[in-house]
């Protein structure tokens, strides 16, 4: 008879779980620039689409590298004043290729007397490309999605919101938990959401859901739940 | 053109071999001290590299190249899996050794990274020196 003995693993020590996280995003990386790069040299039907799923996977991974980097200390805040409207129109540019392929239109409204907000720049623009990518992704083909920065007593506050978006209730607060179950209403880990609220929470603030329909055609806001503090 | 292309995976190549010129001529090197080699035996008009090389890193390959006062002013594309900071790129450092244009390979299209190729070509009535 075999008999199975069974003992604990090893716990990984932080630096080696670190740098696995690490390795397995650059080797991921790697295959996927060369579908996108396949993708560009095909142009056929496919090939728009091939690119921008690819471009859209490449990201995720470039924030979940970023927002491991940074809560582990490895990369330091580079604190400067950034206009929210200029890392709003970055992540506009970065994202539009997904957008374009799935059917969504793009509104901003940035409100012009924004004064500057203290941020580390490429943080704040990956996180609102987090954000937004994890909106495409829930809403339906061919949705509006406005992405708002305003001013308010507090400060800034940063929303996108899609009238067509298939989002159930979110506790943010356990969402990015191992224990916390999948996200209702979303096809998908919801990871781009997840990973938003971690870099958002890096610069500060986390993310607020401010409505509760989970009607498709009713539409959700996604906010910060902070206002990032003007300069 | 006469390019020399510095990287070590395959489909980089064949995408510019697709989307260049009939008449630009690309040479392949999948390492720092290939190239150099095939740099001293061509005449290049422009070089693309990776900065993520196997052996010597691309960083070392650009100080050494740029210490040849052949090359010193043979364009340079760095179009790189490696992602860099923007204080790299706004360095002095990163400027003394004439980078015209640097690519991050996951957020760049191929239309961005010909744009930059095809501002390197010379002008029709123009000549390029070495």
């Amino acid at each position: 008879m075999l008999l199975v003995k069974r003992v604990n693993p090893p716990v990984l020590d932080s630096d080696m779980e670190r740098n696995l996280l690490l390795l397995l995003g650059e080797e991921l990386k790697r295959p996927l620039v060369s579908i996108r790069q396949l993708a560009e040299m095909s142009e056929n039907e496919l090939s728009e689409q091939m690119s921008a799923h690819a471009k859209h996977a490449l990201m995720t991974i470039d924030n979940i590298l970023l927002y491991q980097r940074m809560s582990s200390g490895q990369t330091n805040l580079n604190l400067e004043p950034v206009h929210v409207g200029s890392a709003i129109h970055e992540a506009a540019k970065q994202v539009e290729p997904l957008m374009r392929e799935a059917g969504c239109r793009t509104e901003l409204i940035i409100q012009h007397s924004l004064q500057p907000v203290d941020a580390d720049r490429n943080l704040l623009t990956s996180a609102i490309v987090s954000l937004w990518q994890g909106l495409i992704t829930t809403a339906n083909p061919s949705s509006d999605i406005i992405c708002q920065a305003k001013k308010t007593p507090f400060g800034v506050r940063i929303s996108i919101h899609s009238k067509s978006i298939n989002i159930g209730n979110i506790n943010f607060s356990t969402a990015n938990k191992k224990s916390s179950q999948p996200i209702k209403g979303i096809s998908g880990p919801a990871t781009d959401i997840i990973t938003a609220q971690g870099l958002f929470e890096l610069l500060g603030t986390g993310i607020s859901k401010s409505s509760y329909n989970n009607t498709v055609g009713l539409g959700a806001t996604l906010h910060i739940s902070r206002q990032l503090q003007m300069v | 053109m006469h390019i020399l292309l510095i990287d070590h995976h395959k489909t980089t190549a064949r995408l510019l071999g697709s989307k260049l010129d009939n008449s630009d001529i690309i040479d392949v090197a999948p390492n720092a001290d290939l190239a150099i080699n095939m740099a001293a035996e061509n005449n290049y008009d422009l070089v693309i590299m990776e900065m993520s090389l196997e052996g010597h890193s691309g960083l070392e390959f650009l100080y050494e190249f740029k210490s040849y006062q052949d090359w010193i002013d043979i364009p340079i594309i760095v179009y790189s899996m490696l992602k860099l900071e923007l204080e790299v790129v706004n360095s002095r450092a990163w400027q003394d050794l004439k980078i015209i244009s640097y690519f991050y390979k996951p957020e760049t299209s191929v239309d961005n990274l010909l744009s930059a190729i095809n501002d390197c070509r010379p002008a029709r009535n123009e000549t390029v020196q070495h």
